[in-house]
Formats: structure tokens, C-alpha cells, sequence
């Protein structure tokens, strides 16, 4: 490889200028090496290096790109995590200022003791269903009379994981069983085969079946009627 | 037998959902199988193939492989990663544990069945302790790169293969290491793709047999690391693989739907030395055989068509009886279809939502076997889906077409029905019934004014239903010697006076609904209940059971009736009780006590009490002869049995007036062009 690249190199140099300086692959025959001005050389010299100079900078601002990025990635993740609790910390202060009015409300407790049940419930149901978000209810709000243990916060089970699995796991088996070389058929020219094979020979079932093409026939109906409309209209 | 209307109907547009996995009970007579909606059946083979146990699927709940544990327990698995328990009493998906692998591909249980090892999506086998109150993590064995798509222990519990995708390794249970690690994808020529291990089993001689998505059957001696023989089987994928006990037969089910017996059989007659020989080919499904299983007796496929085929094997098979007979099934063994006489409804049940539909009309009368115009289409009225992913357990319309009630694993809807004019519309009951779900089936009593529920232990609840739409809970019948296990059919009488339900265990138990107390149970008969009735008249409880007998029960007098004891002691005739499919609806004549309507899948019958019953040297199906002979010596012919089978595959009759029968078919090609795509079948000249 590095042979190539020096041999491509001196292509290049012989297309460039004639004061470019040989490489030592290209110099295979006995002959003496070329004169070559100095100041040709420092020219070339300085130019390679900017050029280097110039590669390795387009690198180190690729880096520091791909490096900013992942930061906003990772921070934007972040905020995402950080934002029921805000919503907590919000709930949690407006329940302290709350928690300041109503000293006085507590007989309102018990009837509220079985809200927190019913609350819990609900979240056993919404378990089931799976969702992967933080859900919470409030009680029942009279004037001032709200009190603690009025609701109850739960994080259910994150299932957003799982279902990437499992849809993987289904790719796969489609991919598998329904790909391009498992030499699939359609129905239709499937069943007809029996049809045209047995001793009465049968239409194919496409046609025998007339709940097939459906929109086939919708289409067509809709653009006769299009088209006699426009027939009658273009006549009159 | 008379002149009938016949309502064909055949807009029910039932699709019934593929078999994806079967499970032999290990010293057993049951097979489970488990469908591509998550629904879970259990077949009783001693009890004539029936259907006896469904749990409905769930949105949800995918199962990859089922398996039989100690004993009588049955657990799934599934690509949501979760191996589930099923209640078989309680026809529930019962507990639950998160495998910790991702989709759970496979799952075996040990020869002892204490053990089960699931096969998972990130290459790792996972052994879990089978214990009283459900399983337990027991440790990971050695994982690699790679899902595991499928499993076998060794008969000894030493060793585990796993195949996974281009290699297969077997792991040694005790250290938790692999072994040995085989690759399969080594000359398939030309082709890009990777060489899918579908199924494998690990045989007591240390031989390991894998099926592969290049069509091929490979035996494999794992300590030498050796290809022993290789059987190209298909052009297709091999899909499943099963092995007989005694490790002398293997079945194999392919992606085109053809199913292989393979055959260690001797090289030279008498000799010791053995190959693995395909002896015998099958065709029996259209579409992928996506599981197969090896009985004592018989070879068991199921395949995405929906058919579970049974194919009993003649060197096994002892005396020559209908036990040899191909078996097929597709449909269910129960009603799906409610019908409301008097306001001429059908209820369709579907795995998640019901349709209901009103008959249509016409004024013509006409000759034998004519169609008449219709001057009113039946019309669909509505489909009321059910809420939440779970499927439908029951559902029932009341006779008056008013009251309509499904059920769910976890809730019991009923709705009221308004029919004005045209237009229908549905209102729920607010305060539904509040019991433990699921109903395991709803019916309503003849008069709309009463709900039976069937629930678990043996129990049915009566709700009284109100006028403008609401129900209350008035009575709880139980056995009084208890009872394990759900009711899965009741038949109320048509005065409201007595309530028969039949129990898991077959038990049935008659329950007097004036006073609410258990009237009397049937004696016990050593077969499932497929069907039974009450006469209007008579209140004679008829029963039909799955091995196609049929019995008569006076409930005032608890006693069998006469004419019952009369067809015991003559037998039923030889075709009758030749029939693949159990009795699934019983119903009556209002206007002639004599007769009884009883139809199954390929066939109905009126039967009538009042003549004589045929014997064996009779033909049972004579209607097309008695048509055409002259009127004496038509009277010597006739028989009680009046069968006609000219409707088929037949899901629901019933007789809605003196002379108007409605059926409802589902013809096969119907519903196979709805199914995924099959396999190309080159046909020679085509």
C-alpha cells in the first residue's frame, strides 16, 4: 500500500511540474539523481506542510464537532430525565404552601384515607397496560381543604426496551420466513393451481372470489361516473 | 322431517389463527398448542381429540414454545421475554416471570421436569427451578454471541444443545461450559445467506439432529464434531423437529407445509447397524408447518392454515378402529355464534370484537333445493370491539335481542340493544356484574329475564336483569361437594325452572332456580360434554358427549329416559359414532316435542324419537334414497337419524321458527387466502 501511494504520488508529481521531487521508488534505473534548485525545494516542502497542517486541522475540528454534539445528546437526555422531577419539586412546594393553610383540616385526612387505595389501584391497572410514563392524580380539591397523602406518584415499568426486542425479534423471524429467497407465493396463484389442475377445471380464485379487488372495481365505478359526467357536460 | 327455510348464512368471516406450537404431555393423553394470538388449547386424546380446555390470547402475549412440567403444569414462553404459568382449572395465564433475556426464543423441560431451560435473544441459557409456587432463577449457563432459537436436553440432564444461527454449541449443565461448538453453514453452495438452526434435539446416544433453513435434516456426533449422515429433506426451511421416545422416529415439518418421517432403520434386514432413512411424506398443509410433535402413536403437526392433523402411525396403531383415522381439525369445539330467535340476530364472536348482524328476508316459496331472492339483505348492525388487549372469553345475545354480554379475562360487559328503525344503538349497563372475571360463559334465560355466569370452582352466578338497564346479583350455585375447576357450559330450561352447567371434571350438576338448591347430578360418564340442551316440553336434559354418544336425562323424575336407555342398550350406529367433529349445538323444536336438532361440523341431524332407531346394517345417511322412494316403502325405511350434509364446514344452526333453519358455514378457501403467503409449489405443466 505504501508502495501504491508513493507511486501515486510520483504520477503526480511528474503531472504537476518537472521541478517536483523524485521519489525513490520511481528512481529504479542507475542514473544520477536530478538537480533540483533549492528554492523549488523549499516550496515544495512548505507547501506539503501546509497542506498536513491544514488535514490535521479539518480532523482535530471533526473531533471537537462529534465531541459537541454527544455533550448536547447527553444533556438533552438529561433534561428529559429531569423533567417529572420538576414536576415534583413544583408539586412538592405547592403541597408545603398548602401544608401552611390548612393545619386545622384534619377529619378531612380520614376521608382521604381511602383515595390513596383507590389511586393505588388505578396504577395496578395502568401497570398492566404497560405504558412507560409517570402518572399521578390529584384529590379531590375543596377550598383549602387539600391535604397530605391526597395522591400518589408512580413510575411504571419502563417497557420501551422490551418492545425494541421484541420488534427485532418479529424483523427477524419476517426476514427469515418472508424474505426474498424463500420463493413465496401469492394466493391467488397458489389455490388456482388446484383449481386449473383439478378434472373440472375452475376459474382462478381471484375471480371466483368476489370480495378480491375491491378498490379495483371502487375506482373504476367512481371514474365512469367522472367521466359520463363529463361526457354530458362536454355534450351539452 | 318437513319442508325448511334455510338462512345459508355465510358472512361470518371467521380467520382462524395458526398453529405456532404444540406440547405432547409427557406420559399423558394431552396436547397443548399454543396459536400465533397468544391462544393456549389443551386436547384430550382419550376423550376423542376434544377440545376441552381454551385460554384466549392477548394482544400482547406472543408464544414461542410451551412446555409440560411436573406433572400437569404448563408453562409459555414468548418474544415479550416473560415465562408465563397457565391455571389450567382457572383458564388463565396465572403467573408471570421476566426471563432477563430478551424475547425468550425456546423453552425445554428436563426429562424429571423440574428443570426448564429457556433459549434467549442475546445467545444466553437461562435454567430456572420449577417449585411449588411458580419457577425460580436458578443460574445462567455459558453465553455466546448469537440468539438461541432452539433447545434439547440431553434424556440424562447432562447436557444441552442450542442451535442458534450458522452454528449450534452443546453446554455441559453441570460446569455451565460450552463444550463444543459446531458450525452448520459449511456446503451450501452459492447462497449468501446465513444457515438458520430452526430445531434440534440432543438423542441418548449423543447424537444430534438439527433442522435447518436450507431444507436440511443433519446428524451430528457432538464429541467427534462430525457430521454423521445429512438427509436434504426440502427445498425449503425446515421449520420443527420431533422425536419419538423410544429415538427410533423423527418428525419433521417444513416451510411448504409437507411433513417427513425419518426412520433409524437397518442397513440390511437383520443386521445391526443402523441409518436414519425418510420413509414417509406428507401433505397436509398449505402453508408453513411451524410445529410438530411425536405421540406413542401417532405424528402431530400444526401449521400456520390453522389445521392441527393427527396421523396415527399403522404399525402402532393395535386393532383396526376409527383410532387409525386421519384426524383434522381447524375449527373450535364451541359455539361462536349466538342467535336471538325471536328478533332474527346473529352474534358473531371474534378474538376481539363481536358483529351483529340481522337476517335477511324473502317472500318466494320454492321447491327442494332451490335458492330464493331475497327481498331484504341481511344487514350488519354493528362491531362493538372490546376494550383493552385481552381477548374474548364468552358472549351471548338474549332470545328477544335486547340484552347482549361478552367477557374478558379481566371484565364482563353488558350492553342493552335498541333496535328503531333502522339504525341500532348500543347502551351499557352501568353497574355491571362485579365478580372475579372471567366468565367462562354467558347465557341468558329464555324469557331475557335472568343472566347465567360461569365462573371458576364449579360455580354459576344469577343476575337478575332490570328493565331500563341494570343487573343484580341474586344467587351463587355451587356443587355441594366442590369442585376445582371452571363450568364451561350451561343450558338454562325454557320455563326458568332448572339450570344444567358441566365442570371441567364433566360433572353435571342441575340446579332448581326457584329455590336456588342443587337439584340432582348425572351420573358420571368417562367422556368430555360437548353440547346439552333442555327440552321446553319435557325437561329432559339431552346431552351429547365427545365421543359421540348420546343420552337423555329426565330432570323432574333424575333418571335417564326411556328412549335413552333404548339407544345405550342398542348402540349408535357404526357411522355415527365414526365422526371426526363433537356435537357443538342442541336445540328444539317448539311445535314437535319428538324432535331434537344437533349439528357438528360437517353435518346436521334431526333427530326424532318417535321412530325407530337404525342398526348397524341400516345406512344412517338414507335421505336422498327416501326422497325418491314411493311413500310405503319409504316407512319402512325411515330411521330416527334425518341427516343432511349438504351444509359445510358448519359453525352454528339452530331453528328459528316452525320452518325456518338458519346455518352458518365457513367455507375453508374462504378464509386460506386471508392467511400469510405460502411456499411456491411447482407443479408440473403449470
Amino acid at each position: 500500500m505504501v508502495r501504491r501511494r508513493r507511486a501515486k504520488a510520483a504520477a503526480a508529481g511528474q503531472r504537476r511540474a518537472p521541478a517536483a521531487l523524485p521519489s525513490p521508488a520511481s528512481s529504479s534505473e542507475d542514473e544520477a539523481p536530478e538537480e533540483v534548485p533549492f528554492g523549488v525545494a523549499r516550496e515544495a516542502a512548505a507547501a506539503e506542510r501546509k497542506l498536513v497542517g491544514e488535514a490535521a486541522r479539518r480532523h482535530r475540528e471533526l473531533l471537537k464537532e462529534k465531541r459537541r454534539r454527544h455533550q448536547e445528546l447527553f444533556a438533552e437526555q438529561k433534561k428529559h430525565r429531569l423533567l417529572p422531577e420538576a414536576v415534583l419539586q413544583e408539586l412538592q412546594e405547592l403541597q408545603e404552601l398548602q401544608e401552611l393553610q390548612d393545619v386545622s383540616t384534619r377529619p378531612a385526612e380520614q376521608a382521604a384515607a381511602d383515595d390513596p387505595g383507590e389511586e393505588l389501584e388505578a396504577g395496578a391497572v395502568q401497570l398492566e397496560q404497560g405504558q412507560a410514563k409517570v402518572q399521578k392524580k390529584k384529590g379531590k380539591r375543596s377550598k383549602g381543604a387539600r391535604t397530605k397523602g391526597n395522591y400518589v406518584a408512580v413510575c411504571l415499568k419502563d417497557h420501551s426496551v422490551t418492545g425494541l426486542h421484541q420488534q427485532l425479534a418479529k424483523d427477524f423471524l419476517n426476514a427469515q420466513l418472508y424474505g426474498p429467497h424463500t420463493n413465496r407465493v401469492q394466493a391467488n396463484e397458489f389455490f388456482s393451481l388446484a383449481n386449473k389442475r383439478a378434472s373440472v377445471k375452475k376459474a382462478a380464485v381471484q375471480f371466483v372470489d368476489k370480495s378480491w379487488g375491491q378498490d379495483k372495481k371502487e375506482k373504476a365505478t367512481r371514474f365512469k361516473k367522472r367521466w359520463l359526467a363529463s361526457q354530458i357536460k362536454n355534450g351539452l | 322431517m318437513g319442508e325448511f327455510q334455510v338462512h345459508r348464512v355465510r358472512f361470518f368471516g371467521l380467520v382462524p389463527a395458526g398453529v405456532r406450537c404444540l406440547a405432547c404431555q409427557p406420559r399423558g393423553t394431552r396436547l397443548a398448542l399454543a396459536r400465533t394470538d397468544g391462544t393456549v388449547e389443551v386436547y384430550n386424546f382419550a376423550a376423542n381429540y376434544f377440545q376441552e380446555k381454551v385460554i384466549p390470547g392477548h394482544e400482547a402475549r406472543s408464544v414461542e414454545s410451551l412446555c409440560w412440567a411436573a406433572g400437569a403444569r404448563l408453562f409459555g414462553a414468548g418474544l415479550g421475554g416473560d415465562i408465563t404459568e397457565y391455571d389450567l382449572a382457572g383458564l388463565s395465564a396465572a403467573r408471570g416471570v421476566d426471563g432477563g433475556g430478551g424475547p425468550v426464543w425456546s423453552m425445554v423441560a428436563n426429562g424429571t421436569g423440574t428443570q426448564l431451560a429457556i433459549g434467549c435473544e442475546d445467545g444466553s441459557v437461562k435454567i430456572f427451578q420449577v417449585v411449588a409456587e411458580g419457577i425460580q432463577f436458578e443460574r445462567n449457563l455459558d453465553r455466546r454471541k448469537g440468539r438461541v432459537l432452539c433447545l434439547s436436553w440431553h434424556p440424562s440432564d447432562t447436557h444441552i444443545v442450542a442451535g442458534s444461527i450458522d452454528f449450534f454449541r452443546v453446554i455441559d449443565v453441570a460446569s455451565g461450559q460450552t463444550v463444543q461448538r459446531i458450525m452448520v453453514n459449511h456446503q451450501v453452495e452459492k447462497a449468501k445467506r446465513e444457515c438458520v438452526v430452526w430445531a434440534i434435539a440432543l438423542l441418548s446416544s449423543g447424537t444430534v439432529v438439527s433442522a435447518d433453513s436450507f431444507g436440511r435434516v443433519q446428524f451430528w456426533d457432538w464429541q467427534q464434531g462430525t457430521l454423521a449422515e445429512s438427509c436434504a429433506v426440502s427445498t425449503s426451511a425446515v421449520l420443527s423437529l420431533a422425536v419419538s421416545e423410544k429415538e427410533d422416529s423423527i418428525v419433521v415439518g417444513t416451510s411448504s407445509g409437507a411433513t417427513y418421517q425419518l426412520q433409524l432403520l437397518p442397513v440390511r434386514l437383520g443386521g445391526l447397524e443402523k441409518q436414519w432413512v425418510r420413509t414417509k411424506v406428507f401433505q397436509f398443509h398449505s402453508h408453513d408447518v411451524r410445529a410438530v410433535a411425536h405421540s406413542p402413536t401417532a405424528l402431530i403437526s400444526g401449521g400456520l392454515d390453522a389445521q392441527l392433523v393427527i396421523r396415527p402411525l399403522m404399525e402402532k396403531v393395535q386393532k383396526k378402529s376409527y383410532d387409525a383415522v386421519l384426524r383434522k381439525f381447524i375449527f373450535p369445539h364451541r359455539r361462536l355464534v349466538s342467535c336471538a330467535r325471536k328478533a332474527r340476530l346473529l352474534l358473531f364472536q371474534f378474538s376481539q370484537y363481536l358483529e351483529l348482524w340481522r337476517l335477511g328476508s324473502t317472500e318466494e316459496t320454492g321447491k327442494d333445493g332451490e335458492v330464493l331472492p331475497l327481498c331484504q339483505m341481511p344487514e350488519h348492525l354493528l362491531q362493538l370491539k372490546s376494550k383493552g388487549p385481552e381477548h374474548i372469553y364468552c358472549s351471548s345475545i338474549s332470545p328477544c335481542g335486547t340484552w347482549l354480554g361478552y367477557s374478558t379475562a379481566s371484565r364482563l360487559q353488558l350492553y342493552r340493544v335498541h333496535c328503531d328503525g333502522d339504525g341500532v344503538s348500543l347502551s351499557k349497563v352501568p353497574k355491571a356484574p362485579k365478580l372475579l372475571p372471567p366468565a367462562y360463559q354467558l347465557q341468558f334465560s329464555a324469557a331475557s329475564d335472568s343472566l347465567f355466569v360461569a365462573s371458576a370452582r364449579g360455580a354459576v352466578h344469577v343476575f337478575q336483569l332490570q328493565e331500563p338497564g341494570g343487573c343484580k346479583h341474586l344467587h351463587t350455585l355451587r356443587p355441594p361437594s366442590g369442585c376445582s375447576e371452571a363450568v364451561y357450559l350451561l343450558a338454562p330450561s325454557a320455563d326458568g325452572h332448572w339450570l344444567a352447567a358441566v365442570s371441567g371434571d364433566w360433572a353435571i350438576h342441575v340446579y332448581n332456580l326457584k329455590c336456588f338448591k342443587h337439584h340432582c347430578v348425572v351420573p358420571s360418564y368417562d367422556c368430555a360434554v360437548s353440547a346439552l340442551a333442555i327440552h321446553p316440553i319435557t325437561n329432559n336434559l339431552v346431552i351429547a358427549y365427545s365421543d359421540q354418544q348420546l343420552s337423555e336425562f329426565s330432570i323432574p323424575e333424575k333418571q335417564y329416559t326411556g328412549w335413552s336407555r333404548a339407544v345405550q342398550s342398542r348402540g349408535l350406529h357404526r357411522v355415527w359414532l365414526e365422526r371426526d367433529s363433537p356435537i357443538t349445538h342442541i336445540t328444539f323444536n317448539p311445535k314437535n316435542a319428538a324432535h331434537i336438532l344437533l349439528h357438528d361440523t360437517f353435518l346436521l341431524c334431526v333427530l326424532d324419537k318417535s321412530l325407530p332407531l337404525p342398526d348397524d346394517g341400516a345406512i344412517l345417511m338414507n335421505q336422498s334414497t327416501l326422497k325418491q322412494l314411493p311413500e310405503t316403502a319409504r316407512k319402512r325405511q325411515l330411521h330416527a337419524f334425518k341427516i343432511c350434509k349438504k351444509f359445510q364446514p358448519l359453525l352454528f344452526m339452530d331453528l328459528l321458527d316452525k320452518n325456518c333453519l338458519v346455518v352458518v358455514e365457513r367455507p375453508i378457501m374462504d378464509f386460506k387466502t386471508q392467511l400469510p403467503q405460502p411456499v411456491q409449489q411447482k407443479k408440473f405443466g403449470t
